[in-house]
């Protein structure tokens, strides 16, 4: 019983203010100042205490960072770089637009995606591969493929930055393609719009068109020639887009087309 | 004037080291940490766990996600994922990673595999950002503070063991002994959360959808995420303005207020509110839990083991 009373009193001190300690001191034990008994001697405090700091500021840095950080903030953060992003403390600039609720901050613009793929060869009444896939079970599995088409959306949406914008499409539409042995379809994301909340009461009577707002973002045809995938993304102002293997980061072997790539064409 | 500033300087750093001591060095009981390693131990073995049905169509030969084609999304962060690629490797991997995350979660050789938990776990992160969500964020820095902490005293395989060999216990008196380590982990959760929350807050501030209470809409509007559909809510307009303000509020007062201890009880039973109504619109039901689950490090030891009277503290001989 006076142990229970003993270690009550003892595990309160982080949650409540804290309490006088009868427990003697040995050599190791101090003071600090309020009668308060701590373990841990000066020395070892202070070097604790320094790795708490450092730790502290780079989460700071990494939390702080997430919107509209400045320039002083995004050269902390690069200095913490290595540290918060192995250990996923931060959002910013890898993570984010993939983690797009990270600290739940919803905007018109965050919708949801889908990613679809034709396959050229199985014909023009074959139903499109879907991402997410419809009914999938249990629910986090969903949720990973819709995470995986919502960054593969927000990517693409990016028209400033067609190298990215075209990651995820290659490497999900070549995986489709190389997963049915077919040498070529096309991959479109779309977008679902959501409806104003002014524009529910026209839902209610008949006019679904707030509910049923998609739109294509990205259209790319997608080529398979052995292990390499091509790209070929269509502009949104009816012209061709450059191939992509000619603006995809240094790090991601250049890629070539396939001897039997069609020429590019106008829609 | 001068001897009054400098007097004012040396009580205010005298102030502070001892706040500083008192608020991260006093030794308290793991118990609250014991709870939070079992609960999101579950979460993490859940979350392992069901990667394995796409492991493969994501991470196998031909998968969705080639570790070097998708290199400059991931940054460079480490995950022994991206040495893999073969289904038999990855397969066995990902079964060693399940079965040292069962062994934290039930707590056996909890001090090892708090550690191995939070290498797989981060490793399965660090793979493939792009099919995370929000719960890896709040998960990954709750296992990174428990590394830290004795929380396989309580509620664990480890102190099972340890109550059938009792008598063999060279010091009896181990099972109480208050952790330095311990404190150090409740407090880092504990600051790590009101910081996070806060920014939540912060960023809807910047936000005008939280300014003029639609937040609350677009998150319940996304059709393909949310649990429930609750759009007919559009009829009540105010309702949505309201719901919308109260998450905020929550947020910027929580950091705040959630160190009195008055108000504590009140914050975390709000909490669950919010983070509840968060999950129904946007069907992240994890994120609800891990939130729920890292807000248990305000809870006292005192109040937490007065919830689970049966579970009595025993002796852990690695414990710190």
């Amino acid at each position: 019983m006076d142990d229970e009373r003993q270690l009550t009193a003892s595990e309160n001190r982080v949650h409540q203010p804290i309490r006088m300690h009868r427990v003697p001191m040995n050599k190791t034990e101090s003071s600090d100042g309020r009668g308060n008994h701590v373990t841990w001697s000066a020395e070892v405090r202070s070097a604790a205490s320094l790795l708490l700091f450092i730790h502290l500021f780079a989460v700071i840095v990494a939390v702080t960072t997430y919107t509209q950080p400045s320039l002083l903030q995004r050269r902390l953060h690069e200095l913490c770089d290595l540290y918060v992003r192995n250990l996923h403390l931060s959002a910013y600039p890898v993570t984010y637009p993939f983690a797009r609720f990270h600290l739940t901050h919803a905007n018109p613009t965050d919708v949801d995606f889908s990613c679809e793929m034709t396959i050229d060869s199985a014909g023009p009444d074959a139903a499109p591969i879907v991402i997410p896939p419809p009914g999938l079970q249990p629910l986090v599995r969903y949720r990973r493929y819709q995470a995986l088409a919502n960054a593969t959306g927000t990517l693409a949406e990016d028209a400033l930055d067609d190298g990215a914008a075209g990651i995820l499409p290659r490497a999900i539409g070549g995986s489709i393609l190389k997963r049915r042995d077919a040498a070529q379809g096309e991959f479109r994301v779309r977008a679902h719009y959501l409806p104003e909340i002014d524009d529910m009461a026209t839902v209610e009577s008949g006019d679904r068109a707030p509910l049923e707002n998609y739109s294509n973002t990205y259209e790319a045809q997608v080529f398979v020639s052995g292990d390499k995938v091509e790209i070929l993304r269509r502009s949104s102002t009816l012209e061709v887009a450059p191939a992509e293997g000619n603006a995809q980061p240094t790090n991601t072997p250049p890629t070539s087309s396939p001897p039997n790539t069609p020429p590019p064409q106008n829609r | 004037m001068l001897r009054n500033v400098v007097d004012y300087f040396q009580r205010l750093s005298s102030g502070f080291g001892q706040g500083w001591t008192r608020f991260w060095f006093t030794p308290s009981d793991p118990a609250t940490l014991s709870a939070i390693r079992l609960c999101t131990g579950l979460v993490v073995v859940y979350l392992h766990a069901t990667l394995l049905f796409d492991l493969i169509a994501f991470f196998g030969p031909n998968g969705m996600l080639p570790a070097d084609e998708i290199a400059p999304l991931s940054g460079a962060t480490f995950s022994y994922l991206n040495f893999l690629s073969q289904p038999a490797e990855l397969w066995a991997v990902h079964l060693v990673g399940l079965a040292v995350l069962v062994m934290f979660a039930v707590g056996f050789w909890t001090r090892v595999t708090t550690v191995l938990a939070l290498v797989v776990f981060l490793s399965d992160i660090n793979r493939a950002p792009m099919i995370t969500s929000l719960t890896e964020p709040i998960a990954a820095m709750v296992l990174l503070y428990l590394c830290l902490a004795p929380s396989g005293r309580y509620f664990s395989v480890d102190a099972w063991l340890a109550r059938r060999k009792r008598p063999s216990v060279a010091d009896p008196d181990a099972a109480n002994r208050p952790s330095t380590f311990a404190t150090i982990a409740t407090r880092l959760i504990q600051v790590h959360l009101a910081l996070l929350i806060a920014m939540m807050g912060f960023s809807k501030i910047n936000s005008e959808v939280w300014w003029i209470g639609t937040g609350m809409w677009w998150l319940m509007a996304r059709p393909e995420s949310r649990l429930v559909d609750v759009t007919g809510l559009y009829r009540w307009p105010k309702l949505i303005d309201a719901w919308t303000h109260v998450i905020v509020l929550f947020e910027l007062v929580f950091p705040l207020l959630v160190w009195v201890p008055l108000a504590r009880p009140l914050l975390l039973g709000i909490g669950v509110f919010v983070w509840g109504s968060i999950a129904l619109v946007t069907g992240d039901l994890t994120f609800a839990l891990m939130m729920c689950i890292a807000s248990l490090a305000y809870v006292s030891p005192s109040t937490l083991r007065a919830c689970c009277q049966r579970s009595e503290p025993v002796a852990v001989p690695n414990a710190a």
